[in-house]
């Protein structure tokens, strides 16, 4: 193996994310803002291992997702440990051991990155950062209505309101599959065309499996499923078996109820989107924004995936993918105006009194950095006009007062510190939005 | 209130004209497209529909990335570029096929123990490679953006993966097909984002479409 030269070789891992400090605000802001919307709907905050031994863990990730996983030698033992790929199992082992025995229903939120070895491409990324909510224990329609209704509400409160969210169900897939009578080598042949939803390579494989050409058409029809609700009756025609009728009831029952929450119009049926279905076993959804072509987010019901772990118990959840929201926030609106700091209190020499008057102003909720540099007044202003420091505070001559000048205007005024504040944070909730959150 | 906004990638080349004609058909007729402009964008008769011309291999990555909602795209290029997009209709023109071709003299009857390598000159690296190693056939594979046919002859490669509407290419170069691997037509492809987001809006172009198409031309 030759060595890479020099100035061949990369900086940083690819796709690993850097934020610089505007982006890691914004990024932030968006993640509070999440956690807020969590904690009002009575969701409690977990943090999970980083890594994990892999035999412990593989039994939760699907397939696919085993095989994007960053894998490292564990250095005391030489076990295989991954990078978390994904939250969800994390949770379910969770609650399956350390919390096996408390109360249910069980809420549990999270916000963390996940990694996956993907080749990167339209919001493919190898470091993903996923806010994600869990409903442990119930198993009715209302858990899953509330888990679908609490994403909206995230994705509304980060700005998103023109996000929909489409509906599907793996128990009806499941029920559609064994219909066609397709052999388990085939089904990941049918799964790939029905995916893709394409008909021509669906009725293909049909009449290879030995259906008629009129019945492949008819099973086929799993494809047109996508619509508002009459979607469900034209369902019962395609697919009509015990398991079909209760998806299909289960379904229903999630949308009436998905309803009280005002969400009717946001909801868009997909019956054949199975697509990264992993760990789901019955209802699952995906969420769209306008200006991102590919989901920002998805969930579901996994009743089999807690009993992996420990004694089994149905759930339902979802996450959705921040750097995919952020995306979509850039498609409707130009971002807040960004300010980190709102006062540079400059001061020739520090003394007792500069450090007690910057801590006086941060008690009042300003946010101060300390210029400390022996330079005319101009340095200074020209400091606060590059870092975008809206003010500038000087020690007066007399005791009481502090002068305090508008960078822009350069516009002098002389008040108390309790004036300074207060005129100061009036101008940053008038002027921008960007706290909206905090 | 103005509708919402759709988009539609053409493919430049072979499935340029018919499927210009297609949307014309259905209501969706470019202004000023013609063969020769060197314009991209272009209005339509259809309010806030716009269709863009593009390199066909680039369809499905336009609509991947939902920069278009819909589009038109071979399925031989859908299987050399996989992508994540939904390709519900196929539309039956521009029929094509990618085959295995080797020299006609050298063909060897099937079934004898020939083991060794092959090098096969290709520009569907994709597609070759799924078809020879799920069946197990050792190979180098030579790829090449262009005059695959001629590779065999200069022995760069003893067979090819590449693309026949006629057959008649083969013929020119004394190669004879030795098995059919894709059968292609153009496909239209959506958005998963746009079938959702904007459902009126496509599905009603997806249901015109495929109106158009039904009584199908071949």
């Amino acid at each position: 193996m030759t060595r890479p030269k020099p100035s061949d070789r990369a900086l940083l891992p690819k796709g690993m994310a850097t934020l610089l400090p505007e982006a890691a605000a914004d990024r932030r802001r968006l993640e509070r803002a999440a956690v807020h919307v969590f904690r009002s709907w009575g969701y409690e905050e977990v943090i999970t291992p980083l890594f994990e031994y892999l035999d412990v863990i593989a039994p939760g990730l699907g397939p696919g997702v085993i095989d994007k996983a960053y894998t490292v030698a564990d250095r005391g033992t030489g076990r295989m440990m991954v990078l978390r790929p994904d939250m969800t199992p994390q949770v379910a082992r969770m609650a399956a051991t350390l919390l096996r025995d408390a109360p249910r229903p069980m809420r549990l939120c999270y916000g963390a990155n996940v990694f996956r070895y993907e080749d990167e491409h339209a919001g493919h990324e190898r470091e993903i950062f996923q806010l994600g909510a869990e409903l442990i224990g119930p198993s009715h329609p209302s858990a899953d209505a509330e888990i679908v209704a609490l994403a909206m509400e995230v994705l509304h409160q980060l700005g998103l309101t023109g996000a929909k969210v489409a509906i599907g169900h793996v128990g009806l897939f499941r029920a559609w599959l064994s219909e066609t009578g397709t052999s388990p080598e085939r089904v990941p042949l049918l799964e790939e065309a029905v995916v893709k939803k394409d008909r021509t390579s669906l009725v293909e494989l049909l009449v290879q499996d030995g259906q008629r050409p009129s019945d492949a058409a008819r099973l086929a029809g799993f494809l047109d499923l996508i619509g508002e609700e009459d979607v469900l009756d034209r369902a019962a025609e395609i697919v009509d078996s015990p398991p079909a009728r209760e998806a299909l009831a289960a379904l229903r029952e999630v949308i009436r109820q998905v309803g009280f929450y005002g969400l009717s119009k946001s909801v868009i049926l997909d019956l054949a989107e199975i697509r990264g279905r992993e760990y789901y076993s019955g209802l699952i959804f995906e969420l769209f924004a306008e200006g991102v072509g590919y989901e920002v987010g998805r969930g579901g019901r996994y009743d089999d995936l807690i009993g992996r772990f420990g004694p089994p118990g149905p759930s339902t959840g979802f996450a959705v993918h921040l750097e995919r929201v952020q995306q979509a926030l850039n498609h409707v609106s130009a971002s807040a105006p960004y300010g980190a700091v709102d006062v540079l209190l400059a001061a020739p020499s520090p003394d007792r009194a500069v450090v007690r008057l910057a801590a006086e102003l941060r008690r009042r909720g300003v946010r101060v950095t300390v210029w400390l540099e022996e330079t005319p007044p101009s340095v200074a202003a020209e400091h606060a006009r590059a870092m975008k420091i809206p003010w500038i505070v000087e020690r007066g001559t007399t005791s009481a007062k502090i002068v305090l000048t508008e960078t822009k205007t350069l516009r002098l005024r002389r008040m108390s510190p309790a004036g300074v504040a207060a005129a100061v944070l009036a101008r940053r909730k008038a002027g921008q939005d960007a706290d909206r959150f905090v | 209130m103005s509708r919402t906004p759709v988009v539609i990638a053409f493919p430049k080349g072979r499935l340029l004209d018919p499927t210009v004609e297609l949307f014309a058909r259905v209501g969706i007729r470019a202004r000023g497209l013609t063969r020769d402009t060197r314009k991209l964008l272009f209005e339509t008769d259809m309010e806030g529909v716009t269709v863009m011309v593009v390199r066909a291999v680039d369809v499905p990555t336009y609509v991947e990335y939902g920069a278009a909602d819909l589009g038109v795209a071979g399925k031989d290029v859908l299987l050399e570029h996989p992508r994540e997009v939904y390709e519900p209709l196929d539309l039956a023109y521009g029929p094509c096929r990618v085959v295995w071709a080797e020299p006609t003299r050298k063909i060897v009857p099937r079934g004898g123990l020939r083991t060794v390598k092959r090098r096969v000159a290709t520009k569907y690296p994709i597609i070759a490679e799924r078809y020879f190693t799920q069946r197990g056939l050792p190979i180098e594979l030579v790829k090449l953006s262009g005059a695959v046919e001629l590779a065999p002859r200069i022995g760069l490669a003893e067979s090819i993966v590449d693309l026949v509407s006629t057959g008649k290419t083969l013929e020119e170069n004394q190669l004879t097909v030795v098995e059919e691997i894709v059968r292609s037509t153009a496909r239209l492809i959506v958005n998963r984002a746009s079938l959702k987001v904007k459902y009126r809006r496509v599905s009603e172009i997806l249901e015109r479409v495929a109106a158009a198409c039904r009584p199908s031309p071949t």
